[in-house]
């Protein structure tokens, strides 16, 4: 799974949400690291559509404009875990080497979330 | 100030339309409003223009869309679009030059003269020309065959009269193959888009330059000499493969199909006509022009589908 669908799907862990919400979710969790672009994000949205990951949730209308708002599906929070899980058990490899030295930054914001 | 930044949000709203245009038109009219209201609200207040970012990824998502959507044309109804395409790039060339034609006497000074002569017939068919290209474009196989009979109608009612054979060479050179591929291959239910109608208008006003540019009055001088018909097909046709490889060829082959399909039945018609050998050096132009756009396009390719699922780039 690339990074930015990893934080697509992150973003709607909390509960479903619109395009810029996600957006703007999936910077704040990256620490603004992944900043999706509007073209991008929707052809995420897509993919991860077809793949069943995430469904339309509700649609209404602001200011004249549809707005779509889209959450996680089953077998997305299922993906999002076994990803996270993949990348835990990555980051042990390196990071169960160095924790009885030092702890690094990345093993301190593990410990936090 | 409220008022320019009134004024600021419009331009960048008109600005992302045409970006969106990107975008086919079905998934344009599915999601092209969410899309601009999600930019609208992505691009930091007071700017007139998305930030080159938000632009990149709008055009290459777009082309990947449509990309996805013609994939599902299928193959052998890609081909036969492109057939009908490239016949309508073919068949162009005669209105083009007879708008060549008018367009150099107007600037001589001529333009009276011109409907005086024979050559009244040829902007006949040239007329003639355009509607069966507008039949053919949308299936309509019947008013090909009706067009097609006017045209030899004409044709032949002029080699009765002035015992002279030009317009029965125009017409099985210029109006002959493309109305066999429109009968071939034309479709009501699976017509080109409209969209892809700037191929035969760009061979039209490249033919138009070409004929203006060679400044010869007697538009069937051209015929004997045998040197302006269908030239544009060798020189400058095969840069414009390049380009309509480059631009296009990645999300859609027809519009590079077409043109080989043009080039190759103008070799044939030539080989044909003049007897002239078909290995000239507009083939080995064509084909380095080919192998150069397929490289352009398949690197683009490459960079569309970074640029898609790769951005931002992976740090981990």
């Amino acid at each position: 799974m690339r990074e930015p669908t990893f934080y697509v799907l992150a973003a709607l862990l909390r509960g479903p949400l619109h395009g810029y919400a996600i957006m703007k979710r999936a910077e704040e969790l990256s620490g603004g690291r992944v900043r999706l672009a509007t073209g991008t994000l929707y052809t995420a949205l897509d993919r991860l559509t077809a793949e069943g990951h995430v469904q339309l949730v509700s649609e209404e209308s602001v200011g004249g404009r549809v707005r779509r708002t889209y959450g996680l599906t089953e077998s997305g929070s299922a993906a999002l875990r076994a990803e996270a899980v993949r990348m835990a058990e990555a980051a042990e490899l390196v990071i169960g080497q160095a924790r009885e030295t030092k702890a690094s930054p990345l093993t301190r914001k593990l410990r936090t979330t | 100030m409220s008022e320019g930044g009134h004024g600021d949000a419009g331009r960048l709203e008109r600005r992302a339309r045409w970006l969106l245009r990107a975008y086919p038109a079905t998934y344009r009219a599915d999601r092209g409003e969410e899309i601009i209201g999600t930019l609208l609200e992505a691009v930091p207040p007071g700017r007139d223009w998305p930030p080159s970012r938000e632009t990149v990824a709008l055009v290459a998502s777009g082309l990947h869309a449509r990309r996805a959507v013609n994939l599902r044309l299928g193959l052998a109804a890609s081909l036969r679009q492109s057939a009908v395409a490239g016949a309508a790039v073919y068949l162009v060339q005669l209105p083009a030059l007879g708008l060549g034609a008018v367009a150099w006497s107007a600037r001589r000074g001529h333009l009276p003269f011109l409907f005086w002569f024979y050559e009244w017939l040829f902007y006949v068919l040239g007329v003639l020309a355009l509607v069966i290209l507008a039949a053919g474009w949308s299936g309509r196989r019947g008013l090909v065959a009706a067009g097609a009979a006017a045209a030899v109608i004409a044709a032949v009612s002029f080699t009765v009269v002035r015992q002279e054979w030009d317009l029965m060479v125009v017409l099985a050179d210029f109006v002959g193959p493309p109305v066999v591929v429109f009968l071939l291959f034309a479709r009501r239910m699976e017509r080109p888009p409209l969209s892809l109608l700037w191929l035969p208008g760009l061979a039209l006003g490249m033919a138009l330059a070409e004929s203006l540019a060679n400044a010869s009055p007697a538009l069937f001088a051209a015929t004997t000499a045998g040197t302006t018909f269908l030239s544009p097909y060798t020189t400058g046709l095969s840069l414009v493969t390049v380009l309509v490889a480059v631009c296009w060829l990645a999300t859609d082959v027809r519009p590079l199909a077409s043109l080989v399909f043009a080039f190759t039945v103008s070799r044939v018609v030539y080989g044909f006509a003049y007897g002239r050998p078909l290995v000239t050096v507009g083939p080995a132009v064509i084909t380095l022009g080919i192998t150069a756009s397929l490289v352009a396009a398949c690197a683009l390719a490459w960079l569309l589908r970074r640029r898609i699922h790769a951005s931002p780039p992976m740090t981990s």
